[in-house]
């Protein structure tokens, strides 16, 4: 029994390297449209005087994560054990 | 030259000739890059909206310190600043944590005075406050508490002068930066109420004349009433310039970038094994079409190139593939079901624009390693077989 060999049209090389390039193409493209800072981050900064400088959206877990301007050194970097052992967000740093 | 375009021509025949081999690929690769260049994505957007907020942030912010940590400062103290030759506008604000609702739901207190709000109003949807007990939402927050343009709050706070219902008046669009999420926007009064801290503010954030920032920061550092004594005991000053705020930007970015990094280690040190094997290493199906090659003629070096024109396409499309897929699910699907992966405390579907901008270089680098392991395990099967006598290829 051998094995069964797909069957490759004449064009099939030149269709496969028209669909790279275009898949290419549109990853090139997807560069040009991802990222959408706009005049809204200006305009949400100047109403609130600055605020955000961290990854989270939230101070529940650590204040430095959310803005260091705001609250200074994470709440955990002395205590209850030094060095934000106890700091969800950056434990043992 | 048109030998070689007709040898290259056969590497792309191989990619069809052998499609699962060439979708395993493919597969592997994508698996690999495309969380890599979704987290390198969300770093870069979150760098962004963070550069933002320091342009947009005022010249230095003041705290109050005691026991060597931030502590409030007297709102009455805006006026002495103001005083100070080169300082344009003092704003007191209130920045703190209150839980909401009767599930708790964590939200992030902002009071500045209503009088100094000039402009803003189309990052929100209804109407910015102007009258005590009026608030302004995040876009995450309403969801949770189910709340919107013209609904109210009861008390949610406890204040000795007694609670009040307070009122919904604008939500936060949800393309506005992440740290709107959360956010209960409202007047220096209100906020003062809901924390039952009269006459206190988190920061005064100082303005300057452009050329002044380091001689206002000089004076407040001098400024009697910034350190000196309350019933309590010393007072100190914590001055933050914008200089300093900015040059804490790479550090905190530093640290979410290294953990992608570390974890991008990680899935490469996995995925370079399932690479080369799904490329050719160990394929006997490999080893006996470059036998047969050989026994019909062909050079070893004619082989080599073979296989590295159909590395380079199957490395091509994956990384092609891998972007797409990434710019798809993070920035037209908003990160669906991994946001909280990527920004630590977010909901696993955010109601937030989750930040986003691809970078090529990352992208790049990605797409040299996979290229790397695809062709090593491709050619250094042919190369084996293109070295052996065809007959011993093809036991």
């Amino acid at each position: 029994m051998t094995p069964r060999t797909p069957r490759i049209g004449r064009d099939g090389p030149a269709r496969l390297l028209a669909a790279t390039l275009l898949l290419t193409g549109a990853a090139a493209a997807a560069f040009a449209l991802a990222g959408r800072g706009s005049a809204r981050d200006e305009a949400f900064q100047g109403l609130v005087g600055g605020l955000g400088l961290g990854p989270t959206p939230t101070l529940g877990r650590c204040d430095r994560e959310f803005d260091p301007r705001a609250y200074g050194a994470c709440a955990h970097r002395h205590e209850p054990f030094p060095g934000c052992a106890s700091c969800p967000a950056h434990a043992g740093e | 030259m048109g030998k070689l375009a007709a040898i290259a021509r056969t590497g792309l025949s191989s990619v069809l000739l052998h499609p699962l081999r060439s979708a395993a690929t493919v597969a592997c690769l994508v698996a690999v890059l495309a969380p890599y260049v979704a987290a390198s994505g969300v770093a870069a957007g979150l760098m962004d909206q963070m550069e933002a907020s320091v342009r947009g942030g005022a010249d230095l912010y003041v705290s109050g310190s005691r026991f060597g940590r931030p502590a409030p400062i007297p709102a009455a103290l805006a006026d002495a600043i103001a005083s100070i030759p080169g300082v344009t506008r003092v704003t007191p604000r209130i920045v703190g944590e209150v839980a909401l609702g009767s599930a708790g739901v964590p939200a992030v207190v902002v009071g500045v005075p209503a009088d100094g709000l000039s402009a803003g109003a189309e990052v929100v949807e209804g109407r910015l406050f102007r009258a005590p007990y009026e608030l302004v939402l995040g876009a995450e927050l309403s969801r949770r508490l189910g709340t919107g343009v013209g609904h109210r709050l009861p008390p949610f706070y406890r204040n000795a002068a007694g609670e009040r219902v307070c009122t919904v008046v604008g939500v936060f669009r949800a393309d506005a930066p992440l740290w709107e999420a959360n956010l209960v926007f409202t007047s220096l009064e209100t906020a003062s109420a809901i924390f039952d801290q009269q006459g206190l503010a988190t920061n005064l954030l100082v303005t300057c004349a452009p050329g002044y920032r380091n001689e206002v920061h000089a004076a407040l550092r001098r400024m009697p009433e910034l350190t000196g004594r309350d019933a309590h005991g010393a007072v100190g000053a914590r001055i933050t310039s914008r200089d300093e705020a900015r040059a804490l930007l790479p550090g905190g970015l530093r640290h979410m970038d290294g953990i992608f990094q570390i974890h991008f280690v990680l899935a490469f040190a996995v995925g370079i094994p399932l690479l080369m094997v799904a490329s050719g290493v160990g394929l006997a199906e490999r080893r006996r079409e470059a036998a047969l090659l050989k026994a019909t003629g062909w050079m070893t070096d004619e082989l080599l190139l073979r296989g590295f024109v159909e590395s380079l396409l199957l490395s091509v499309l994956g990384a092609s593939i891998a972007v797409l897929v990434a710019w798809a699910w993070i920035d037209l699907a908003n990160a669906r079901g991994i946001a909280g992966i990527f920004l630590p405390g977010a909901e696993p579907s955010p109601a937030f624009r989750v930040p986003f901008r691809l970078v090529p270089v990352p992208a790049m680098v990605g797409f040299i390693l996979s290229f790397a392991a695809v062709a090593t395990g491709a050619l250094a099967s042919t190369w084996r077989a293109g070295t052996t006598p065809p007959a011993l290829a093809l036991r």
